[in-house]
């Protein structure tokens, strides 16, 4: 089993994949940035997909 | 036992000469207390085969001090104070022309005293009082006394009768020191012709380490609260027997921890664990959900065969998701 320190607490290496982000963030309100960590702690961010007829058309 | 007589032909006559070299064991300053036998039926000796270069290492002892089965687990009693190992004198029969002849060995007994102990350490040595113990006995040059013939291979800790392993506290007094008295009394079997030593100078590479620097396990207890299907709350305290001024434990991470579901027969990898407070001994963990009902158990994380977070052993704890 393999931990990261971030932000001074040791996490389980893979803690991403165990939770969703919004979970995550919940569980650990007090994190500065709880999206950098999730993605470092195996978590994976869906893009937010891009709205019809939004690209520039030129 | 031979009563000074051989139980078995050796081969090996009594002679006398002295070897000017040989080692001489000095007072005992510690005492390793062992079960003499594990739980799953290995003797607990010293081998040959764990010196390495002559020299028996610190990682074997420190090993030994936090295994994490009890069982195998070596207690270490340090900084006795004042000891009296003694053996009583033969027991003896007047027949015949009323010589007095020996017929059976005095018992040898062992009783030292630690000064200015906590008494809560007497709890943890009634807890031992129920096993079949045996004892290594350290000298002040950090020697390790054991029991065995000479040119052995395995080198066993002397056996200690049963049910005579006890310890009280003595109060202190304006002119003396509180004290924790311990007392044992050797198997019959043991003569004392069959200690043996193992020098201070093959054991690890630190001088005096078992009577300096090597630490016996603590007793970390838990209080778990907050329990939710993400997490839970807990509380640590050090054993010392501190009613409501208990002694935090502190600075411990996520890795020094395991979790356990019991219900599922699965082992939980925990997310984090974070200390409330710096010096509050409180932890959040966090955790992958679990279902309601499930029943889990934390306890302390092991490497190999020893808790990872030394000196202590966490006490398990279940609990149940609500």
């Amino acid at each position: 089993m393999g931990y990261i320190k971030i932000e001074g607490v040791e996490f389980a290496k893979n803690a991403g994949t165990h939770h969703t982000l919004t979970e995550f963030k919940r569980l650990h309100a007090w994190l500065k940035e709880p999206e950098k960590a999730y993605k470092s702690l195996g978590g994976t961010i869906s893009k937010p997909k891009a709205k019809k007829g939004s690209e520039d058309k030129g | 036992m031979s009563i000074f007589c051989a139980c078995s032909g050796s081969g090996i006559q009594g002679n006398t000469g002295i070897t000017p070299n040989a080692l001489i064991y000095k007072n005992t300053k510690a005492l390793i207390l062992v079960q003499r036998v594990a739980d799953d039926g290995t003797a607990n000796v010293i081998n040959e085969s764990d010196f390495v270069n002559g020299v028996l290492p610190q990682s074997f002892i420190d090993g030994k001090l936090s295994h994490s089965d009890a069982s195998k687990r070596w207690f270490l009693i340090k900084d006795f104070d004042t000891i009296s190992p003694e053996r009583a004198d033969p027991i003896t029969e007047q027949i015949g022309n009323s010589n007095n002849r020996i017929i059976d060995l005095g018992v040898r007994s062992f009783q030292g005293v630690k000064l200015k102990q906590n008494e809560s350490e007497i709890r943890n040595y009634e807890r031992l009082s129920c096993l079949e113990l045996g004892a290594f006995e350290i000298d002040r040059c950090g020697s390790i006394r054991g029991y065995g013939q000479s040119g052995a291979t395995v080198f066993k800790p002397a056996p200690v009768a049963n049910s005579t392993f006890y310890a009280r506290e003595i109060n202190g007094t304006e002119g003396v020191s509180a004290q924790i008295q311990i007392q044992f009394e050797y198997k019959k079997t043991l003569t004392d012709g069959d200690f043996i030593t193992i020098p201070s100078n093959a054991i690890t590479d630190t001088d005096g380490y078992l009577l300096d620097d090597a630490q016996s396990l603590q007793n970390m207890l838990v209080v778990i609260s907050n329990i939710s299907t993400t997490g839970f709350t807990a509380t640590l305290t050090v054993e010392a027997g501190n009613f409501n001024k208990s002694i935090k434990g502190l600075g411990w991470l996520t890795s020094d921890f395991a979790l356990f579901n019991n219900t599922d027969a699965s082992a939980v990898v925990i997310t984090s664990a974070t200390e409330t407070g710096v010096g509050t001994g409180v932890y959040t963990f966090v955790i992958p959900s679990q279902d309601s009902t499930d029943n889990l158990t934390l306890s302390g994380a092991v490497t190999g065969d020893a808790f990872v977070k030394t000196p202590y052993e966490l006490q398990n704890v279940s609990f149940d998701i609500p």
